[in-house]
């Protein structure tokens, strides 16, 4: 499912020199992997769909000008963020928005334990996501860039442009909230 | 080696232990420590859950948008025929215009000026609704209706979208829209209840301004004899662009995007495009949907971050300064103004919009 690196670059230079089955190729296996990703950014999905419709858009039609990259997943996933931090700059509610769920988490924090306790304990993977979905959204960001985009530190501080130690910063603070979190499914879920 | 001083706190941000979980890269390597240091093996086990967990949870948490519907958008958006298909008709109604004028113009022009270039020097000139019609018609065959009663006239589009005209609007639209988008034209005012349908796109002309929606509800104002266009949203989220500036790369690039109780104003002699608020904001959310509509002896803050959310909009204000301004309010079916005007009587405040965003003057209270 994963490409190598080798294969990846492979693709991107065949995409830069026209050809469109390799274009749709590098779609086909970028696809569910950024709008993942954009997730963590917006919540709007129209937002998310139109980001990456234009970034493809934009990288076949600009095949010309485009180099050859070392981080093809880097490159695209960087484009992506640019793409749909742009639109939220203009569109100011959308980002009131994004704020409102950061200082709603503290309040939320407690109601959801409350829910979670009454929850069955087969649902564990559900209660797992929604506690990450209260997770402020950097920490969101970073540990969906670590553990399902596999993106080395060092890249992901490039991401997020902050550095690596605030990178591991911010992936030990969401760990060390998740843990509290879910402390009494502890049992279930951690060990 | 690192790893002898490592707990599940460091093992979840280690890169190579990670890739180990996950693909179980370096195996030997990482078997053979836990044999040497067996007392690792809780700090390993607990980490690895915890990774593992998180990456299947992650995987799950997935926008549901369909991959093979944008495809077929990026397809049409790419080749250069159907690139300039939505806005072709814009490029040939300037065309056409450059080809009255050029008669006269001709003497005077040296050979080897572009076309190109001689569009951007042109004066800008205004576009209306018949132009517009004109030119679209050589390529669909248009169908209109004028609204001449008093009352509003609905009309129902192929699509099933509904725009109800004003007295005096008329609407131009084809039987059958195009497979890759849907084109109306449109002078005076309507408005519009778009049926959600993101493969094909929504596009009103209205004199020089396009607006471009998925599926949302708005209303246009275009009177030819007037120096605006005035568009404002009731629900969703539209973008706006103006047209009279040939642009060959992206439109959208250039476009301005409102939602609900915002607007967008066209000043059609300076040909700026100006978001700002409607004249009455109304609530976007029912009241019951409200987390709190009675406040009593808060900090007026609370107040504002709960105004925000029943009218969409933005509040910009020093927190520092309101911190200790407290008061006492409910929120009604009202106008924001009203609202606005009572909250900043109470606390000795004064507000005025900016840019769509409600900014709040303040000395602070004691």
């Amino acid at each position: 499912m994963n490409l190598t690196k080798e294969q990846e670059q492979t693709l991107w230079k065949h995409m830069i020199s026209g050809n469109k089955k390799s274009f749709e190729d590098l779609y086909k296996q970028y696809f569910q992997a950024l709008i993942n990703y954009g997730f963590r950014i917006t919540k709007n999905e129209n937002l998310i769909e139109d980001a990456v419709q234009e970034l493809f858009i934009s990288i076949w039609n600009n095949r010309t000008n485009l180099s050859e990259v070392n981080e093809v997943k880097f490159y695209l996933f960087r484009s992506l963020k640019n793409r749909i931090l742009r639109q939220l700059e203009k569109d100011v509610f959308d980002k009131s928005e994004d704020i409102d769920v950061y200082l709603d988490f503290l309040n939320s924090i407690s109601e959801e334990q409350k829910k979670i306790d009454s929850e069955q304990f087969d649902a564990n993977l559900d209660i797992l996501q929604r506690a990450i979905a209260h997770l402020p959204i950097r920490q969101q960001e970073v540990i969906n860039l670590k553990y399902y985009h596999d993106f080395t530190l060092d890249e992901i501080a490039k991401l997020m442009d902050v550095n690596k130690q605030s990178v591991s910063n911010l992936l030990f603070r969401s760990y060390a909230i998740l843990r509290k979190l879910l402390k009494n499914f502890t049992i279930l879920i951690f060990f | 080696m690192k790893y002898k001083f490592f707990q599940t706190q460091d093992f979840i941000k280690d890169d190579a232990f990670i890739l180990w979980v996950k693909y179980g890269k370096n195996d030997a390597f990482f078997q053979a420590f836990l044999s040497e240091n067996p007392e690792k093996q809780i700090f390993i086990d607990e980490a690895s859950n915890f990774i593992k967990k998180v990456a299947e949870a992650e995987k799950l948490r997935q926008p549901n948008i369909n991959q093979a519907k944008v495809w077929s958008l990026i397809n049409d958006n790419i080749d250069v025929e159907s690139e300039t298909a939505t806005f072709g008709f814009l490029r040939q109604f300037r065309s056409s215009k450059w080809v009255k004028f050029s008669w006269a113009a001709a003497a005077v022009i040296v050979l080897g000026i572009g076309l190109n270039s001689l569009l951007l020097i042109n004066n800008p000139k205004k576009i209306n609704y018949s132009e517009l019609v004109a030119t679209a018609e050589k390529q669909i065959r248009l169908i209109e209706k004028i609204n001449n009663s008093n009352a509003p006239l609905s009309i129902k589009l192929e699509d099933g979208s509904v725009v109800t005209l004003s007295k005096n609007a008329k609407l131009s639209y084809p039987r059958h829209f195009e497979p890759n988008k849907r084109q109306v034209f449109l002078s005076g005012e309507a408005f519009f209840e778009i049926n959600k349908n993101p493969q094909k796109p929504f596009f009103v002309y209205s004199n020089e301004v396009i607006t471009k929606v998925l599926g949302t509800s708005f209303t246009i104002q275009a009177f030819e004899d007037s120096q605006e266009v005035i568009v404002s949203v009731k629900t969703g989220r539209v973008s706006v662009f103006h047209q009279s500036k040939v642009t060959f790369a992206d439109p959208e690039e250039e476009a301005l995007i409102i939602t609900p109780n915002q607007q967008i104003v066209f000043s059609r002699k300076e040909e700026i495009l100006t978001k700002s608020l409607v004249e009455t904001p109304i609530l976007i959310k029912d009241l019951s949907q409200l987390t709190k509509t009675s406040f009593e002896d808060i900090p007026v803050s609370e107040v504002l971050k709960a105004i925000e959310q029943a009218y969409g909009v933005h509040t910009i204000y020093d927190a520092d300064q309101l911190s200790h301004c407290i008061i006492t309010t409910t929120l009604a079916n009202e106008s924001l103004y009203s609202k606005l005007d009572i909250i900043c009587k109470t606390i000795g405040a004064s507000y005025k919009i900016v840019d769509a965003q409600i900014v709040i003057q303040s000395t602070g209270c004691d």
